[in-house]
């Protein structure tokens, strides 16, 4: 399995989907090898082997090759994704530096970097009869090991699973290199595996990947673990909470969160929002909530983790998600096992999962406001809703949605049921 | 005879805490003690022991000809008086002379002149009696945060029985008018001004480390010349600056204690010159002309207007809300609640709030405990939260009385007032800039 980041390194959702799922995964006896860029300190986990691609990554070619100007970055590309033996040094460590500090650096650089460690370890790791990758920074890596499979003269599938699209980050302003990539992997994967219906489509309309090719696996939640409970007296004594979760992105739509707390305000100023997260919007969004007059109506932190992300979904008497484009949004899941009702936008996957949602559209911040006003004063339907979700939840688990995983493997695998998934 | 004018400001901000949203309700600790405690160790001993040991130094030497004035803002005294006592004790000696002149600020270093006369008239009662209880002595001489003034401040200022107030000697306001003078309000009924000379000031406060500058490196005798040329056309060269200039600001090693150590000698090398604290200048020298001030001006930056404190909405948001917190806050009649919101009003919050230079990575990111301006908002949002909600559980609180929640702006009048000075202030002049005194 190739992958991006796993908690506690994580910088958003990949990681802890990453978690869940190949947890889900082992509990159905998969066994796993997960590679990731780099790891930090001591990442071992029980249910899979963690690969450091950087402990692979030792020949002198790419930096040969990076350092080209006569080639095209494509060119340059598809000679690294096919194996070249190459080692980078210095260069090297740059790169994995700007893959952690996300300095944009060339995406194709990034990419055929992971592909060309991909293809190193599918050598000196023969044994895997599935490859599954997580977004497009992986991609060139499951096509790389595929080819060294293929060279071995092994039949190996590349799964092309879709967190997140550039469309769904950035919208029509994407970055055209990043979608290029995703493109070239989804089209050259065996199977895509999207996380919502909602995702399919997204993957369909921009991509061109046909829907027969398309496998939807939703994510889920940690069935075992249930939140320790905080208490917030004193501050939910004297407020109604609303809650944002959420990097700070245009995908999240935390522009739609302040006109939200604007027009609520205007109807029940006793009620406080808060928004929790960081990113590029997160300055804008402090200023604009001030120039609207909302000082101290919003109420701003940065990014949280661990048990004090609980701790936010506790003290909210509301949790609204009106991401602009969301292929899922398990933060919606994390909330209702919190117990807290959620509000999230048609214009995400966890839509999909669950009736015990209100659900409006992203940029009618109206109907929104309705909603919101509507769960903070009818404590009946609140309670309803929150009841509901706790009941959905049984089935939006990892262990579900491994097993609905699992059932893709043996499609793919053409369904000989002697096969025993081994994944790079 | 023509007089130098020495005035030190003393402050250091009591800075918030990274106080969190989880901590509203539960915790009333806004302030950083760690931080509060560090920097005043800090600057103390690069700074305000070293420097007073030579002002003292001077002063012995020289049989009182040198003199100087400081204001000490009262939370500066408050944290001298806990964390560095003997910073405290050293100023004692320097009063104790007899050559040195306290004047009176804001206790709280905040910028209630401009929000709440009754609050501002409240602080600077606070800060006499502050003064009085560390120094004996009850200061004739005011000078408001910042230099911060106008008509109508002096008028305030005025009616509270000060015989001089110090500002800034703005360019916009001075014209062909000389600093070097003494001045009267607009209104003035025998209350005299000092103004600035931000040149010779600022060459010692901001330049005179700096390389590219054409007058570095700048020895005492190099001042001294530029002050003797100042001869028949000056009464006073009113020099005010951040005491923190000595040792914090300018660095020892760029020979700052040097420069004070010889400047004395250096400006009597002019028999007509000497020192002179700024109560003897305004006894000694008649006003000039009256002049008017409609708009307040200050010492901050290079537009030595407010716009270093408010002008933008995170700004103009914050220090609004916190001052609707009067109401409430006084009936219920608790000393240590009203201390901890006024030390909110301290100026250096709204400033750390700027966002004017922000990109730059100007003074204000320099004098910041921050990583950006909207650090310091949002911590002040979370704090004023939980100080509303402070009042409405307070036993004494009666809930009719309270007004604290937040209108969409800052009252219209501030609003409008620093609009004005904004626009004034467009033609920019990128010699130099005030900062204040908060170091990191």
């Amino acid at each position: 399995m190739l992958g991006w980041e796993l908690p506690p390194w994580n910088s958003g959702g990949l990681g802890t989907a990453c978690l869940g799922l190949t947890e889900g995964l082992s509990e159905h006896g998969v066994d796993i090898n997960f590679v990731l860029p780099k790891t930090f300190g001591d990442t071992s986990y029980d249910h899979m082997n963690v690969i450091s691609a950087v402990d692979y990554a030792n020949d002198d070619a790419i930096k040969q090759l990076l350092e080209r100007t006569d080639m095209s970055e494509e060119e340059i590309v598809r000679q690294l994704a096919y194996g070249t033996k190459v080692a980078i040094g210095e260069h090297q460590r740059l790169l994995v530096q700007h893959f952690q500090t996300e300095i944009p650096v060339s995406p194709h650089a990034q990419a055929s970097w992971y592909a060309a460690t991909a293809a190193r370890i599918a050598k000196k790791n023969p044994n895997f009869s599935v490859i599954h990758a997580h977004d497009w920074f992986t991609y060139y890596g499951g096509m790389a090991a595929r080819k060294v499979a293929a060279a071995d003269g092994r039949h190996t599938p590349f799964i092309a699973q879709i967190h997140a699209t550039e469309y769904d980050r950035c919208g029509e302003h994407g970055d055209p290199r990043i979608i290029a990539i995703e493109r070239t992997g989804l089209n050259a994967a065996d199977r895509v595996v999207a996380v919502s219906h909602y995702t399919k489509e997204v993957v369909h309309k921009y991509y061109g990947v046909p829907r027969s090719k398309i496998s939807v696996v939703y994510n889920g939640i940690p069935n075992k673990k249930q939140p320790k409970q905080f208490d917030f007296a004193e501050l939910k004594r004297h407020h109604k909470i609303v809650l944002f979760m959420g990097r700070m992105t245009m995908q999240k739509g935390p522009d739609y969160f302040v006109q939200l707390a604007h027009k609520v305000h205007q109807k029940d100023p006793n009620v406080r929002f808060v928004m929790v997260g960081s990113g590029d919007m997160e300055h804008r969004m402090i200023e604009e909530s001030a120039r609207l007059g909302l000082t101290g109506t919003i109420l701003f932190s940065s990014f949280l983790r661990g048990s004090d992300v609980d701790r936010a979904y506790q003290l909210a008497d509301v949790f609204v998600m009106p991401s602009v484009s969301e292929p899922f949004g398990i933060v919606a899941l994390e909330a209702m096992q919190n117990g807290t009702p959620v509000i999230v936008s048609n214009q995400s996957g966890v839509a999909e999962v669950s009736n015990n949602i209100l659900k409006v559209d992203f940029w009618d911040v109206e109907n929104m406001a309705k909603s919101v006003l509507h769960v903070l004063h009818d404590a009946h339907a609140s309670k309803n809703l929150v009841a509901g979700g706790k009941h959905d939840l049984q089935t939006l688990t990892w262990t579900q949605a491994a097993k609905v995983m699992h059932n893709v493997y043996h499609d793919v695998l053409g369904g000989a049921p002697h096969h025993r998934p081994h994944l790079v | 005879m023509p007089n130098i004018c020495f005035y030190f400001q003393v402050h250091q901000p009591y800075r918030m805490r990274h106080y969190r949203v989880f901590d509203i309700g539960e915790s009333t600790d806004y302030f950083d003690e760690k931080t509060n405690r560090d920097i005043c160790r800090k600057v103390a001993d690069k700074c305000y022991l070293p420097a007073n040991a030579l002002m003292l130094e001077l002063i012995n030497k020289h049989n009182g000809a040198f003199k100087i004035a400081y204001s000490i803002s009262g939370v500066a005294l408050e944290q001298f008086a806990e964390y560095t006592p003997e910073v405290l004790e050293s100023f004692k000696k320097l009063v104790a002379t007899g050559h040195v002149e306290l004047l009176t600020e804001t206790y709280y270093h905040s910028l209630a002149a401009l929000f709440n006369p009754d609050e501002f008239r409240e602080q600077v009662r606070l800060h006499q009696q502050a003064t009085q209880h560390y120094f004996g002595v009850t200061p004739q001489i005011f000078r408001n945060t910042e230099l911060i003034y106008s008509n109508g401040i002096a008028d305030m200022v005025e009616d509270l029985g000060f015989k001089g107030m110090l500002t800034e000697g703005v360019d916009r306001i001075l014209a062909w008018r000389s600093p070097n003078f003494v001045y009267e309000p607009h209104n003035g009924r025998g209350m005299k001004l000092l103004l600035k000379n931000y040149k010779l000031s600022d060459d010692i406060a901001f330049r005179f480390s700096q390389q590219s500058w054409n007058g570095w490196p700048l020895t005492a005798e190099k001042f001294a010349k530029w002050v003797h040329e100042t001869d028949g056309a000056a009464d006073t060269i009113n020099l005010f600056m951040d005491y923190e200039t000595i040792g914090e600001h300018q660095w020892e090693d760029t020979g700052i204690f040097d420069f004070f150590r010889s400047l004395p000698e250096s400006i009597w090398q002019h028999p007509q010159f000497g020192f002179a604290t700024p109560s003897e200048v305004i006894t000694a020298t008649p006003s000039m002309a009256k002049i008017d001030i409609p708009d307040s001006i200050s010492w901050a930056d290079t537009e030595r207007d407010l716009s270093a404190w408010l002008g933008n909405p995170m700004q103009d948001n914050a220090i609004a809300w916190v001052y609707k917190f009067e109401e409430g806050l006084k009936a219920l009649e608790d000393p240590a609640l009203l201390h901890q919101w006024r030390k909110l009003q301290t100026s250096d919050h709204f400033y750390y709030m700027c966002t004017k230079y922000w990109s730059d990575g100007d003074v204000h990111k320099y004098f910041s405990v921050y990583d950006s301006p909207h650090d310091s908002y949002v911590i002040m949002s979370n704090i004023l939260t939980d100080l509303a909600i402070r009042i409405k559980q307070h036993p004494n609180h009666k809930p009719r009385t309270v007004k604290v929640e937040v209108e969409s702006t800052a009252a219209t009048e501030e609003k409008a007032s620093t609009k004005t000075t904004k626009e004034k202030a467009t033609k920019k002049e990128p010699t130099k800039k005030r900062t204040t005194r908060v170091s990191k």
